[in-house]
Formats: structure tokens, sequence, C-alpha cells
């Protein structure tokens, strides 16, 4: 099938086009700037292997992997967004709103304080907290049928139950909170290849599963009836893209805590610029998702320099203002 | 044989029967209208026979064949249906609507042939969208819109088409407009019709069988000169009326509510 607006190949491209020099400048400006700053030519030697002193040690062992971690985690956040905003049919879903990353946010920091010895058990913990949460929402709205504003509603009170307890444990154990705080407002710091590892293969399986998923996407949005209409098993596919939010959100979560927005704007933006087409929606948000999250962490690390914000605080600064925006577009 | 036929049907949301045993059977070729005040549950019946909600009891056939075990891509190669008030993002350009008609043919992996393009390009045709095939649907009139989802349904190749008051929301030349599609595709291709309509006169002037429902049950089912009466419409909508016939075809002046 084709997409949408065959005759705007070339905005299609453009975008495609733009995307990629952003992604390499965000990489590149990423890699330079930061409390040591390294040269173009540097990082250049750094690849062709004549440099292999400190600069060497500074990019490849710690601002590269940051870097990595970060696309990928915007990579997964906006996929998420996107796949959700397109099976609840409503532009103001994301992982963060309808309680997902609680769930995994809830399991995860309950194995970092509780269990701090078991660091390698958080990914498991967070995916276990996102699927849960995912099963109760459609318990708590099913009623014959999932019907997404219920869906939604039902997801936005999960995730004030579930941030209530992330309180109360943080309350509990406030003498092991210090890393804690950080992980809560999402933050890339001190990430490494660790995390690089944790996180990539749930990108690819992501990216897989969004990407052969989209067509199906596209179908559902036409409605429920029309969709059932067409042949489409509806609550088989619902339920299917909502696992892999799900596992999308929660690999998300398990490299960098509770980082919020970039699953609801990034998916919003990129329909602006290509459409509702899911088949296009889908990998340019994850380009999109990619550049912010390297961008926003990259500011979050020179804005106060030598001090260090979490980037899921400069999120919030571009992202809160930006969803007020959407919420007046809409109501108007 | 019919080609589309439902047996003691009942059926319900939330434990709450809305249809109660209704048996009908449909010819192919025929053009049949269902009316009914708000509520009696002709929407209900649609879904059931399209097979978007499931009966509580009794069962629907296609050819003979129980709907329930059928998988739902060869039902969607010969219902095609049309809900009351469909929606869909506003830029997909009504080629592309009519495309997703074709999905019911399409395998995981399949691509869309020639074949398929040139099926979609007649649906569009025949809906009448020529000229705007490549129109966003959000920038259609009312009644193109709903012609952009009849030429999905079309593409849809099916035996059968149900339509949710099609024309509902559209000003007098649209409802005929629509009907007469509608009225063209039966006579020319042989398109089963099964629709729901508010106006009788409309229904009774295009459609050879109505069928009345009243409560969740058949209450009359015939030609329009046994269904368009002064009693009946008396009857089922609480209406007094003045039948008249003109031009062939029997049309109810009401005169008040009873
Ligand atoms: N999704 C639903 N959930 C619960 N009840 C429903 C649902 N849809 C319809 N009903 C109920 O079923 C009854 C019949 O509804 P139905 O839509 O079949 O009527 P209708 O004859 O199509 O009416 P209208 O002319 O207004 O379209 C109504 O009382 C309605 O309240
Ligand atoms: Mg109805």
């Amino acid at each position: 099938m084709k997409s949408y607006t065959e005759q705007d190949n070339r905005k299609k491209y453009m975008t495609g086009g733009i995307g990629l020099i952003l992604l390499t400048t965000g990489i590149c400006v990423s890699v330079a700037f930061g409390t040591v700053s390294i040269s173009l030519s540097e990082i250049f030697g750094i690849f062709t292997g004549a440099n292999e002193g400190g600069m060497y040690h500074i990019m490849m062992n710690i601002r590269l992997p940051r870097i990595i971690t970060g696309a990928l985690t915007g990579i997964n956040l906006a996929l998420s967004g996107a796949i959700l905003q397109s099976v609840l049919k409503n532009p103001l879903a994301d992982p963060g709103i309808i309680g997902i990353s609680a769930g995994a946010g809830l399991f995860a920091m309950a194995v970092m304080i509780l269990l701090p010895s078991y660091t390698h058990a958080v990914p498991p913990a967070a995916f276990t907290g996102a699927i849960l949460t995912s099963l109760i929402i459609y318990l708590l709205a099913y009623d014959g049928g999932a019907h997404p504003l219920r869906l939604i509603l039902a997801g936005v009170a999960l995730a004030a139950f579930l941030g209530a307890f992330m309180t109360a444990l943080m309350v509990f154990y406030s003498d092991k909170v210090q890393g804690t705080v950080n992980w809560m407002a999402g933050s890339l710091s001190g990430r490494s290849w660790i995390h690089v590892r944790m996180i990539l293969p749930y990108t690819v399986l992501g990216l897989f599963g969004a990407v052969f998923g989209s067509k199906y996407l596209n179908i559902l949005m036409l409605g429920d009836d029309a969709a059932r209409g067409l042949g489409l098993s509806v609550e088989k596919v619902k339920f299917i893209m909502t696992i892999l939010a799900a596992l999308l959100a929660a690999s998300a979560v398990s490299v960098a805590g509770l980082l919020g927005f970039v699953g609801l704007i990034i998916p919003h933006i990129t329909r602006l610029i290509v459409g509702s087409d899911n088949r296009l929606l889908i990998p340019f948000s994850a380009v999109f998702g990619a550049i912010t999250v390297i961008f926003a962490d990259t500011a979050a690390r020179m804005v106060f320099s030598p001090y260090e914000l979490p980037v899921g605080v400069v999120m919030a600064f571009l992202g809160a203002p930006f969803f007020l925006y959407l919420l007046k577009r809409r109501t108007r | 044989m019919s080609l589309l036929s439902c047996e003691s049907l009942h059926a319900g949301y939330n434990g709450k029967t809305v249809i109660k045993n209704i048996s009908l059977s449909f010819q192919e070729g025929s053009m049949v209208s269902v009316i009914g005040p708000n509520g009696s549950g002709k929407s209900t019946l649609l879904k059931c026979l399209g097979r978007l909600i499931k009966p509580t009891e009794g069962r629907v056939f296609l050819d003979g064949r129980s709907i329930s075990m059928l998988n739902s891509s060869e039902i969607a190669r010969n219902i095609g249906i049309l809900a009351q008030s469909p929606s869909a993002p506003e830029d997909i350009p009504v080629h592309c609507l009519a495309a997703y008609g074709r999905s019911p043919y399409k395998k995981i992996m399949s691509s869309f042939t020639k074949e398929d393009r040139e099926i979609v390009n007649w649906a569009v045709s025949a809906a009448g969208l020529d000229d705007k095939r490549h129109m966003p649907i959000g920038r259609l009139s009312g009644g193109e819109r709903q012609r952009a989802w009849i030429a999905m349904a079309l593409a849809q190749q099916p035996k059968i088409l149900l339509l949710d008051e099609p024309t509902t929301y559209l000003d007098i030349h649209h409802q005929f407009e629509i009907l007469e599609l509608l009225q063209k595709l039966n006579k020319n291709c042989g398109l089963t019709v099964v629709m729901v309509l508010h106006d009788l006169n409309l229904a009774s002037r295009f459609s050879g069988r109505m069928i009345a429902l009243k409560n969740g049950e058949t209450a009359l089912d015939g030609n329009s000169d046994e269904v368009v009466t002064e009693k009946n419409l008396y009857d089922i909508f609480r209406v007094k009326s003045r039948i008249t016939e003109s031009d062939g075809c029997r049309t109810a002046l009401y005169t008040g509510v009873a």
C-alpha cells in the first residue's frame, strides 16, 4: 500500500535528510562539549586511531556510551508513545501519562532501594512492573472491549497511585535515596556500555515490531468497527502493541529513569511534519526521539557546567509548556 | 439459498438484551431498508450481521455457513460494513482510505499489486470521487466523506454491503446521490444492500423490501406497500400521517404526533 501523500515525497526526503543531519550534528556536538572540550580534529584522530590518550578514554568510555544510551532511550520512548497514541487514538497518550513508566519505575526503584546489590535485576523488575501495570489498566478499563478513553483515565489514576508508592519508598528509605532522586527525574549521568547493552536488544525488537505493526496501527485508526469490518483482530492487535509499548518504555526506564515528555511530544511533532501514516510516523519518531534526547542531555551537561542537571529536568522545561500548548490547541 | 441470514438472534450490551429473536434472510441482489425508532436496535442488528458484535444467542449465516466458523478476513471479503458515524485521521487521501478496503485480501507481508490498484481506482470512480482522489478526507464535504467510506467498502469487493444511516447529516441532494449510487451498484453489479434509513420516503423509494424494528423485535417485514401504511406508522413511530402515492412511490405526509 502506498503511503498517504505520494506528492509530498520531497517533503519526506527533506525531513529524513534534516533528521539525519541533526542526528549527526547532535552526536558531534555532544561528543565535543563537556567539562573537557574535544576538538573536531581530536575526534577525527580518535577514530583513525592516531589519538589514544585521555581524550580517547573520555570519548570512548564516557561520552559515546552516554550518547548512545540517550539515543536508544529516546528511540524507545518515542516509539512507545507513537504506538500508544495510535492504539488509544489519543494524541495525548504516552507511557508516562498512562502509568506504564510509573509501574516500571516503582518496581525498579524497589529493587534499587531494597536490594541494592542486585542492580542487574533492575531491568527485569521494570519489565514486570510495566507489564503488570498495563494488564491492570486493561482489567480496570475492560468492559466488553477496551475503550480508549477508559484506558487512559484508568492509567492516569494508576500513575498517581504508583507515584505515591514511590514517594512513600523515598520517605521511608530516605537514607538510601541518593541515586534515586536523579533517577526519578530521568538522568543519563554516568551511563556506560553496560547500559547500551541493556537497552539495545529492546530497541531492535521495538523497531522491528513497530515498523511491522505500523500497517495494523493504520487500520486501527479507522476506528474499531471499521477495523473489525476489514477483518482485523482488533483486540489482539491492541493488546500486542500495548505490550510492545510497555517493553519499550520499561527498557527506557531501566537505563534512564523516569524520563518524561519524550514519548508525548516527539510523536506529536512528528505527526505535524509527516502526517498520521504510521509507516512514516514510526520511523521518523524514532529518529527525532534520538535527536531530542541527545540535544537535551548535552544541554543538561552544559547549561550549568560544571554542575549537571538530570536530562529529565531539561525535557520537562521544554515538554511541559509544549504539553500545555497541545492541550490549548485541542480544546480550542 | 439466501446470501445472508440470521436465526433467532439475540444480542445486547453488558448483559442487557437489545434485540430479541430476530430471524431474517437476505436474497442475493436485494436492496433492503431497516427502519425503526431511535434505540429500537437497528445498529445492533447490523453489527451482529456484520460480526462487529457477537450475538448472545442465535447464529448468522453467510452462504449457508455460520459466520462464527469463518475467519475474519474471509467474512471481510464477503461483507462490507459501514458504521453509523465512522471517523479516520483527517489527512488520509481518498484513494488511501479506499485502499484499506484491500486489506482483507492481503497476507501479512504481501504488497499492493496492479490488480489491487485497479480495483481501488474503480471503487473511487464508482463512488464518484475521481477528481477528489488525492484530497485528504478532512477537506471533503460530509457527503463526499460518506462516499469515500463507501469507496473503501467497495474496494473490499463484498457481495453484501451493510450501511448504518449512510445519509445522515446530508442534504437531500447528497442523500439522493448516495442512494442512487447504491441503487446503481445493486442493479449493475448485483451488490446486495442492507441499510438503516430514517427517512421512510427514501426507504420506500429505494428499497424493494423494508424491515421495521420495534423494541428489538421485527415488527414488520414486507414491500413498501405493506409497510408504509398510516396504521403501521402510527404503531411504530407514534405519528399521524397521510399516505399519498405519486410517481409510483408511497409517500407519507406527517401531520402530528399521536
Ligand atoms: N455500545 C453500547 N453499549 C451499551 N448500550 C448500547 C450500546 N449501543 C447501543 N446500546 C443500547 O442499545 C439500544 C439499541 O441501540 P441501537 O444503536 O441498536 O439503536 P438504533 O435503532 O440504531 O438507534 P438510532 O436510530 O438512534 O441509531 C439502545 O437502548 C442503546 O442504549
Ligand atoms: Mg443506530
